[in-house]
């Protein structure tokens, strides 16, 4: 959603939360795309200046819009969309001047543009990345990456073979919450993941007004099978990066079923799925999604032998919880002596009831709900700046895509699906 | 209406007994460490614990103080009747 004013930050808060990511622990020196958010500053020179390009400024593009002008030493110079409302209101929030175009390879042919970023359906991310690839702009594209395997692999390689910045939307990389719950994990605290178990449900159609009926699939292109991989790619694919970056590997196969069972309106993708991903030594992934009951939300959680996280909401429960107090433990002691009742028969079992216990933040100030999207974008302008590509994002952009239309596939072929050989990362 | 006056003996036997919950609080917190296998830094975050619990302890003997004044006082009454 494109709001109506934009508030640029002073270097010095920009500065300021970059320190409170950079600040979770030695996170820097371990996770290799955090360096560029350590560059120096951009001055104001028009040097300094990283000339971006929006194609499709529309919900998502216009998000990101919203988000770069706010961004120093970013300027929106171009904005392309082929539906003219998208195009016309945002437009309205940049700056007199800012160029249009209804045709993307227009935009990419001008060398005013530094970079773009692809915000489009997704069956138009591969032939407009390997198109801004090809002419020489930095890219950011939107998850999922691309519609079919062979799309997500070409990319990688393209990439790769481009030498230029190359990110995808995986906002969660930037989080705090994450690098903490990443860092956890790494420090073998909780021991060996043994289960990722994620879930993200929602209640409501997925759709948005169609001023007029012909423009159905252009606009709910997420309900058309040939625009779109519906909730596998537009919700699972995030938490399909978390699992692999989590666990460090690739899942080597999937199962899965879905179906519309609820919202029988003339869509082509499921409104519910349940699929299987099995990951090396016996781990698995375990993950539905559904748009007709929404009182679980959204939630990955990773069970460790010694504890759990529960990531979205950022909480660590540890299996044993740290003892009490000595004192807390002899007046409890003495009270249980003097109170408890001694009960001569029972039950010989106990139920295995959840846990309820609070668990503890990983991160006290995550509630700033844009701050990992303001994130990766300034990552996205420092390392145009400096003209290095950022470590570690063709991987996760390629291995969370694939995942994700693994599970598409497994679903509708009712088979399972194993992880392509052969793929260029 | 009554000015209550509340002798400096009073006051100083007072926190003597303050004094000496203080200590048993310290000391019942060092035995709860060593029973529980705990570390000796709860000697300082516990802190709080342990000036409730010698409050309690204060107030506990103050408890039983008054009680056994009331049964001295009333046994000299009628030794004295």
């Amino acid at each position: 959603m494109i709001g109506n004013s934009t508030t640029v930050p002073t270097r010095r808060e920009f500065l300021q939360r970059i320190a409170l990511v950079l600040g979770a622990g030695t996170l820097a020196t371990q996770v290799p795309w955090l360096p560029p958010l350590l560059a120096q500053p951009p001055g104001d020179s028009p040097a300094d200046r990283v000339r971006i390009g929006i194609i499709g400024p529309g919900s998502r593009g216009g998000y990101l819009m919203r988000l770069l002008l706010a961004t120093p030493g970013i300027e929106v110079a171009a904005l392309c969309d082929d539906y003219a409302p998208n195009l016309e209101r945002a437009a309205s929030l940049c700056a007199p001047g800012t160029r249009r175009h209804s045709d993307y390879r227009e935009l990419l042919a001008s060398r005013e543009i530094d970079g773009v970023v692809i915000a489009t359906p997704l069956h138009e991310h591969a032939p407009m990345t390997l198109a801004a690839l090809s002419a020489g702009k930095h890219v950011f594209v939107e998850k999922s990456l691309a519609y079919t395997i062979e799309e997500c692999d070409a990319i990688g390689r393209a990439a790769k073979a481009s030498g230029l910045v190359f990110q995808v939307g995986h906002q969660r990389l930037y989080s705090r919450r994450y690098l903490r719950a990443h860092a956890l994990l790494a420090r073998g605290e909780l021991g060996p993941i043994r289960q990722f178990r994620g879930h993200w449900h929602r209640n409501g159609d997925w759709r948005r007004r169609v001023p007029k009926p012909e423009l159905e699939r252009k606009i709910n292109w997420r309900l058309y099978r040939r625009y779109s991989a519906g909730l596998s790619t537009e919700l699972g694919s995030h938490h399909f990066q978390l699992a692999n970056w989590l666990s460090g590997t690739t899942p080597l196969s999937c199962v899965g079923y879905g179906s519309i069972n609820h919202w029988k309106d003339g869509r082509e993708v499921e409104d519910n799925m349940a699929v299987v991903f099995r990951y090396p030594n016996g781990v698995q992934l375990l993950w539905d999604s559904l748009i007709s009951n929404a009182h679980h939300g959204c939630e990955f959680k990773v069970m460790c032998p010694k504890g759990y996280i529960e990531t979205e909401s950022g909480r660590v429960f540890l299996e044993t919880p740290p003892p009490a107090p000595g004192l807390v433990q002899l007046v409890n002691g003495i009270e249980k002596g003097l109170f408890e009742t001694i009960s001569i028969g029972g039950p010989s079992w106990v139920p295995d009831l959840a846990k309820d216990t609070e668990g503890s933040l990983l991160d006290e100030n995550w509630r700033e709900v844009d701050a990992e999207s303001k994130l990766q974008l300034a990552a996205f302008g420092n390392a145009i700046r400096q003209g290095k590509p950022i470590p570690g994002m063709i991987e996760h952009a390629v291995h969370a895509g694939v995942a994700s239309l693994m599970a598409q596939f497994a679903m509708e072929e009712n088979r399972e699906v194993f992880w392509p050989k052969n793929l260029c990362v | 209406m009554k000015d209550l006056v509340i002798p400096a003996r009073r006051i100083r036997c007072e926190l003597r007994w303050l004094a000496g919950s203080l200590a048993a609080a310290c000391v019942i917190n060092a035995y709860a460490i060593v029973r529980f296998s705990r570390p000796w830094s709860e000697l300082l975050t516990q802190a709080h614990r342990v000036l409730a619990l010698a409050l309690g302890l204060w107030l506990l003997s103050a408890v039983l103080r008054a009680g056994l004044a009331t049964v001295r006082s009333l046994v000299s009454r009628r030794r004295a009747s």
